[in-house]
């Protein structure tokens, strides 16, 4: 069955590479603008991965993320950021706690992102 | 009446002596016997002769009792004892009663037995002894010089029948002999030990005697000149000779002394000696005999006045050229001399200031005074001095000119006698001091919009730093879609332009990246998280990550790590970042063979070593290699293409973790980059920061 990715950005050039590149590897990308669309996207639908941006206007990555975790229905969705943002290890440390898979930073290596999206599925 | 002691052992009756008033007795019982034979009638003629012969007793009894003298009859022995005595002599001896002195034995008297041994001796032998001077003591111990006199007598046997003498307590005169023979001694020292010269000539110039001083002063040996003529030495300059037998002529008529004549005198060597001359008149009985001359050596004295005079010389032109104004005062304020800057700065001739009081004059704003006067007064009793203190002087035009004060108090004998004051015109300081201070006020307008400012790069590097990368997101991955597109048929022109594309947007990717981190050192550096951290981890996921990147290349990525290395204190990320930067260098660098990542224990540090056999570094570039912006092949069409930061953010992270990197290279055989890392807590040092701050704003701006 094919695995439903939603990428999360406000960028909206970045929301269509994420997913032309993605597709070109089999999985089916919905896209959403912020993090209120997102979660309403991901109310109506059940989706395997989202990757989220970071610095999102309106709402963060992170209160998005906080978001779905505290969604009884949602939060067992797989998260992981994708983001220009670097943090210091011990940073990522905490946001793994919080309950992301992966922090994949862009600018990406399609390869490497694929890769990375077909091991957080596999988990 | 003096009853006879015939108790006393060494005394025979033979020689009891009855004294005036007992031999008196006996001529009265000797009268009765001649009364027996003589008439009655002729007891008259008797009585005349007795009253003849007490009278003739009476003086001469009288005489001995009150004559000064001490006079007694005394055994020859050697013990001795006293047959008679007069008062004088009991009291010369400090005994109540010349009963008292008969008690004793004559050679009590004696400080040392053995004299009176030698007086009996000598006594003896001549019969006699005149003026013999004795050591003898009182009854309470006191020593008593005496001369004595005394004569021995004889019976007709020959035989001694006692000593009759006279002793008179020389004690006084004996005291006053040694008073003379000690002040003559101390007069002999005090002239041979004198600091000075002395030399005693007579009225004719004829050298009777001289010290050993003088000796020492002008060279010659005192035996050379006694009995000289002081005017046959070459001591004296000729030309002076006459003007001294001139002094001297008239001293022998007036007496007058020769004070303090400096002169310079000729040593025997011929080298001269600065002297001062006194001499006065030798009199003996009211005549001039000769002259003692006192000769002091003034050498020193002379270099010293010559010194004084050289320093006042000195001073003075100090004084007159000095750029303060310089006034020194009585304690009372008054003016005693100024100097031509005063003029200058007061605009007050000298000769108005002299002898004035500073008071009288308006140099002073009438309410500072009384807190003028008080400090004055303060430096006067305390000998406190003022240093640098700041007042505005009122010049005789009126202007008003900022000066700053200086004093210093002048002492006498631990009293204060004057104060020097040192004025100095600062008006052109107080000028400079006010350009400063708004310079100085508008260098910190200046900073604080530069801090602003920086705060501003800071905040654009940060943001910014994020919207440089989002762009290149779409670019990278799009062009690398399209060049992974199997559907789509292109050329192989087109194909290579599009790989140009992507290899260029991956290039501007890591230079936006190693910006950032720059940036980051900056912004960040106090984030370097040192944790206890496996370096054999962070070696496997470099080698992880680049395995690719290396393979590409055909290149073995090999990693070499000595088992059960210790944990050490370091920021793993940013220590994997560096590695990664070296391992990605030793790639660029590589085209044959491989790269070695090894770690292994030195001492208290782990030694991590990236090894390659790659084209190797020229031993000229290796000192440029970690600066910024550094390309070790410049040509424009360099194959291996890099930012040229990579280098210098790993030494950066290396030496914020107190390493240090290292290179070996060999040209065409490769190179050997190394740092280790100590075991122990790496501290950040704070120069750390602060030179990566510094390179971080000379990397981004224009230098301050």
């Amino acid at each position: 069955m094919t695995k439903k990715i939603l990428a999360v950005d406000d960028e909206e050039d970045i929301r269509m590479v994420v997913k032309d590149v993605l597709e070109s590897s089999g999985f089916k990308v919905d896209t959403a603008k912020g993090g209120q669309e997102a979660l309403k996207k991901m109310k109506k639908e059940k989706f395997d991965l989202v990757l989220i941006d970071f610095f999102m206007p309106e709402m963060s990555g992170r209160e998005l993320l906080e978001a779905i975790k505290k969604d009884s229905q949602l939060k067992k969705t797989k998260c992981a950021f994708l983001t220009v943002a670097s943090f210091p290890e011990r940073g990522i440390e905490k946001l793994k706690k919080l309950g992301i898979l992966d922090y994949i930073k862009k600018p990406f290596d399609n390869e490497d992102l694929i890769n990375r999206v077909k091991k957080m599925l596999d988990q | 009446m003096i009853p006879v002691k015939t108790k006393v052992k060494d005394v025979p009756l033979s020689e009891i002596y009855i004294n005036g008033k007992n031999k008196n007795k006996s001529l009265h019982h000797r009268i009765p016997s001649v009364k027996k034979m003589q008439k009655k009638a002729r007891n008259s003629v008797f009585r005349e002769i007795e009253k003849a012969l007490r009278d003739s007793e009476e003086k001469y009894r009288t005489l001995i009792e009150n004559v000064n003298i001490g006079i007694y009859r005394s055994t020859c022995y050697s013990q001795g004892r006293f047959l008679h005595a007069n008062p004088a002599m009991a009291k010369m001896f400090g005994y109540s009663s010349i009963e008292e002195l008969m008690k004793i034995a004559v050679i009590d008297l004696y400080q040392k037995p053995e004299d009176r041994k030698k007086f009996i001796k000598e006594i003896l032998k001549k019969g006699f002894v005149k003026n013999k001077e004795l050591r003898l003591r009182k009854k309470n111990g006191m020593p008593i010089w005496a001369s004595v006199t005394a004569k021995v007598y004889y019976d007709k046997n020959g035989t001694v029948k006692w000593i009759d003498g006279a002793i008179e307590d020389i004690t006084e005169r004996k005291k006053a002999e040694e008073n003379l023979r000690e002040s003559e001694e101390k007069l002999r020292s005090i002239f041979e030990d004198a600091g000075d010269g002395i030399v005693y000539i007579d009225t004719a110039g004829k050298i009777l005697s001289a010290n050993k001083r003088s000796e020492e002063i002008l060279g010659y040996d005192i035996d050379e000149v006694i009995g000289k003529n002081f005017t046959e030495l070459k001591a004296i300059d000729p030309s002076y000779i006459p003007i001294f037998l001139k002094i001297m002529k008239d001293a022998i008529v007036t007496g007058k002394k020769l004070k303090n004549l400096e002169i310079e005198l000729i040593k025997k060597d011929g080298s001269k000696v600065y002297t001062e001359i006194n001499a006065s008149a030798v009199k003996k009985e009211g005549r001039i005999i000769g002259f003692s001359v006192i000769v002091r050596d003034i050498a020193d004295r002379k270099k010293t006045e010559e010194q004084i005079v050289e320093y006042e010389e000195e001073l003075s032109s100090i004084f007159e050229a000095a750029g303060d104004a310089i006034a020194y005062m009585d304690t009372s304020g008054n003016f005693i001399t100024i100097n031509k800057r005063a003029e200058e700065i007061t605009g007050y001739k000298i000769e108005e200031l002299i002898g004035k009081n500073f008071t009288e004059i308006d140099v002073i704003d009438q309410n500072q005074l009384p807190e003028i006067l008080k400090i004055l007064s303060d430096v006067i009793n305390t000998g406190n001095i003022i240093k640098n203190f700041e007042m505005e002087l009122i010049r005789k035009d009126g202007s008003r000119i900022p000066t700053e004060i200086n004093t210093s108090i002048v002492k006498k004998e631990e009293k204060a006698i004057g104060i020097v004051v040192l004025i100095r015109d600062i008006t052109d300081r107080k000028r400079a001091e006010e350009t400063l201070k708004k310079s100085r006020d508008e260098l910190a307008k200046a900073y604080n919009e530069l801090k602003s400012l920086d705060r501003m790069k800071d905040d654009f590097v940060n943001i910014s730093g994020h919207e440089l990368k989002t762009p290149l997101v779409p670019i990278i991955a799009y062009i690398d879609l399209i060049l992974k597109n199997k559907k789509s048929k292109r050329g192989k022109k087109e194909r290579e332009e599009l790989e140009t594309c992507l290899r260029n947007a991956i290039r501007l990717k890591k230079l936006v990246t190693d910006i950032l981190d720059i940036s980051k050192l900056e912004t960040k550096v106090m984030k370097f998280e040192m944790r206890p951290a496996k370096i054999e981890n962070i070696i496997n996921t470099v080698v992880q990550d680049l395995k690719p990147a290396a393979e590409k290349k055909h290149l073995e990525l090999i990693a070499s790590i000595k088992p059960k290395l210790p944990q050490i204190n370091i920021d793993s990320e940013r220590i994997g970042q560096a590695l990664s930067k070296l391992v990605e260098n030793s790639i660029k660098f590589t085209d044959k063979g491989n790269i070695t990542i090894s770690a292994e224990k030195q001492k208290n540090k782990i030694l991590v070593k990236v090894s390659d056999t790659g084209i190797g570094i020229d031993k000229n570039d290796i000192p440029k290699l970690f600066t910024k912006f550094y390309q070790a092949d410049p040509s424009p069409t360099r194959k291996a293409q890099g930012t040229g930061l990579g280098l210098f953010i790993c030494k950066e992270i290396i030496e914020a973790h107190n390493g240090r990197i290292l290179v070996e290279s060999e040209l065409g055989k490769g190179t050997t980059f190394s740092f280790a890392l100590p075991f122990k807590k790496a501290l950040l040092k704070k120069h750390h920061l602060e030179k990566a701050k510094k390179i971080i704003r000379s990397l981004y701006f224009e230098p301050k």
